[in-house]
This record gives C-alpha cells, structure tokens and sequence, in this order.
C-alpha cells in the first residue's frame, strides 16, 4: 500500500498508486490547495507546505539574526504561528509572502531582546576560508583579509542597510519580496542595497583595500 | 559619448569590489535549516492539536454552564423578590380594607367621594386627589384603625323539585376567615 499523506487522499485520485507518483502529485498541489487542507486540520498539507518555504524562512531569520540557532528557532516559531493563523489568512497575499512576513516580524523582535544582541556580538558563523596551500598562498591570504574586512564592513552596517542587502543576496527573494517583507516601497529596497554597497566600499578604501577614487 | 579609461577602470575595480561585498553577503545568509526544523514544526503541530482542538470545546462548554448558573441565580433571586412584593401586596390587600371600610368608615379613611366634588376641577385635580387618596397612612395613624369583622356569609336552602330525581346538592356554610400577614 502506498503511503498517501491525508490531503492527498482528499484532494488528488491517484491512477497508479506507488509512492514516487504520490509524490509527484504533492509537487502539483499549489500551495493554496495546501492552505486550504491545512486550514481543515490537515497536518499533512501543512507539512508540505514547510518543507516547501523552510529554507526561504530560515534565511530570512538568518539574515535578521545571523546567528544560526537563533535562525532555526525564529524559523520553527514563525510556521507554528503561521500554523494557528491560518483561519486569518485571507490570501491576499501568497502564503510565501505571508509567511516570510510573519518570519521577520519574529526575527526583529528576537533581535531587539538583549540576549540575542550579545550573542551577535561576537559571532561565529562567520569563518574565513582556509588559504590555500602552494604558490598562490600570499594573494589566497590577502583574500581572506580582504573577505574578513568585507564581514566586518557588513557588520558594521546599520540594520536597514545590512538587511536589504542580505536579503538581496541569499538569493530565495525577489526585490518586491524584500519590500513587502520590509513593508517599505520598492524604491527603497534597491536604494538601501546600493547604499550598503558603497558604505561597504567605504570603509575598505579607508583601510587601503581598494582605491579611495 | 566617450569613455575616460581611468573612469572605466574605476567602474571595473567598483564592481569586482561589489562582486566580492554581494559573494560576502551571500555567504553569510548560505546554508539549509536542519532536518530538524520541519520534523520539531511537525511534532508540534501534532501534538498541539489534540489538545488545542478540545480546549475551546471544553472552554465554552464550562462558559455555558457558569452562564446558565448565573443566570438560574438571577431567575431565582428575582422570583424571590416577586413572592415578596406578592406578600406585600397581600399584606396592602389586607390591610386596605381597614383604610376604606365600606361599613364602618374609620377616622383614617381618606378617600372622598368623587361625586361630591364639582365636575368642573379637571382630570388633573381628579389625579391628584386619587394620589392621596392611596397614600399610606402614616405608622401612628395606623394604630388607630379599627380590625376588619368579617361576618360570615349564610347561605339558604333553595327548595327543589325532588319529584324529577335530582338529589339537592348541599351547601355548607363558607367559614371565611381574615387574611393574616406573616
């Protein structure tokens, strides 16, 4: 007997039913379909729509947080809360959009908490790449100089700049994802990224990285 | 439009620099969430449900017995205070007689007869008069009024014609005694 989750048997008819075509029958359902299983009390919906947007979520909260547990943390929190709203979704928006709203709401609001400033404080996460061995080992360490003042540079952002430019290269949002996420026009978005860009710029040619011009 | 080589060179180095800043970036936000993520969402939701689910049912359920008892506690203490204004109106009824006695008028009676005023004082003086007509007597004049005698009725035989079989029905005397206020 092939194993069909609980929203696949009400809403799919499966004419051969193995479990690599229920599977691909998942892949069909759009996630408004699952909104509304899940909205029955379907887990099974739900659960599919989790593995569908964890990594988005997760980055969002890594973006705000950057620290990685705390980014699993808020990413657990926001789809638990997302999971008892679903009556108050009205699908005005895109559950992803939604659901990434929720994600940074909770995420600034971890930020904003004293604990989680002092963990940030001293990151971890961030690691410079070993250099590597061999004839080109001086620009390989000159690099990873370079990579670390850029981090540093990031850091030393303010967060409306750091985020917008985060968010932009994770690479899981579109522009217009960032604003409404944000809740800034989208005008703004590209202008904080470009900003960031040369504050960032800024600070490596006042170390003499790169040419003050 | 012409191209400065310095200028174009800048713009080279400024976009390998915000090639390197935009790789920097990306590296900091890389990465999947564990497996862990969507099995912890799961089991939460799992295990949230059986007892979320219940919680409202069990909720309003307790909410509609409070409401029903608060309610039946009104009801009664309502219906208490009826039973007493119904006493006390059965204790008015009672002692109004003494007010007005149609036999024996005592000193407390107040009401004047309406026939003995002139027509011409108005509904509103007609008003007026009634409202003093049933105002309480006052605690000392009460004293003064005289107990109520009720005389029994007395009842007659009627005579009937028993040649047709009907038995006479017998009729004993009402024994009517006053109403005594608790």
């Amino acid at each position: 007997m092939p194993v069909v989750s609980g929203f696949s048997r009400t809403l799919l008819i499966l004419p051969d039913p193995t479990i690599a075509e229920a599977r691909r029958s998942i892949e069909r359902v759009t996630d408004e379909e699952l909104v509304l299983l899940a909205r029955q009390g379907d887990p099974d919906a739900f659960d599919q729509l989790v593995a569908r947007h964890q990594s988005a979520v997760y980055r969002a909260a890594l973006a705000a947080l950057r620290v990685r547990e705390d980014a699993e943390e808020v990413a657990q929190d926001a789809f638990i809360r997302a999971w008892r709203a679903l009556d108050r979704f009205r699908g005005e928006s895109s559950f992803r959009t939604w659901i990434l709203r929720i994600t940074w709401n909770r995420a600034i609001s971890k930020r904003r908490g004293l604990a989680g400033w002092f963990r940030r404080a001293t990151p971890i996460d961030d690691v410079a790449e070993p250099a590597a061995a061999g004839d080109g080992q001086h620009a390989a360490v000159q690099n990873a100089e370079l990579h670390a003042q850029i981090v540093t540079a990031i850091h030393a952002l303010s967060p409306k700049l750091r985020d917008a430019l985060l968010l932009a290269q994770s690479g899981d949002y579109q522009y217009d994802e960032i604003a409404r996420m944000l809740g800034v026009p989208l005008g703004t978005v590209k202008w904080r990224i470009s900003e960031a860009r040369r504050k960032v710029r800024e600070t490596l040619a006042t170390l003499g990285y790169v040419d003050a011009k | 439009m012409r191209n400065d080589p310095s200028d174009l060179s800048g713009r080279r180095e400024s976009n390998g620099i915000d090639a390197l800043i935009d790789a920097a970036a990306r590296r900091l936000v890389a990465g999947e969430p564990s497996s862990s993520l969507r099995t912890s969402v799961r089991d939460r939701i799992e295990r949230r449900r059986p007892v979320w689910l219940p919680v409202p049912a069990w909720g309003a359920a307790f909410a509609i017995v409070i409401a029903a008892l608060i309610a039946g506690r009104t009801l009664l203490d309502r219906s208490g205070d009826s039973e007493s204004v119904q006493q006390d109106n059965q204790r008015a009824a009672v002692s109004l007689p003494a007010v007005q006695p149609p036999v024996n008028p005592g000193p407390a009676a107040r009401v004047r007869p309406a026939a003995s005023q002139p027509a011409r004082t108005g509904a509103r003086q007609s008003s007026r008069r009634l409202a003093d007509a049933i105002t309480p007597p006052p605690a000392e004049e009460e004293s003064l009024i005289p107990p109520l005698a009720i005389v029994p009725l007395t009842t007659t035989q009627i005579a009937v014609d028993t040649s047709s079989g009907v038995t006479p029905i017998e009729i004993e005397p009402l024994q009517i005694e006053p109403l005594l206020g608790q």
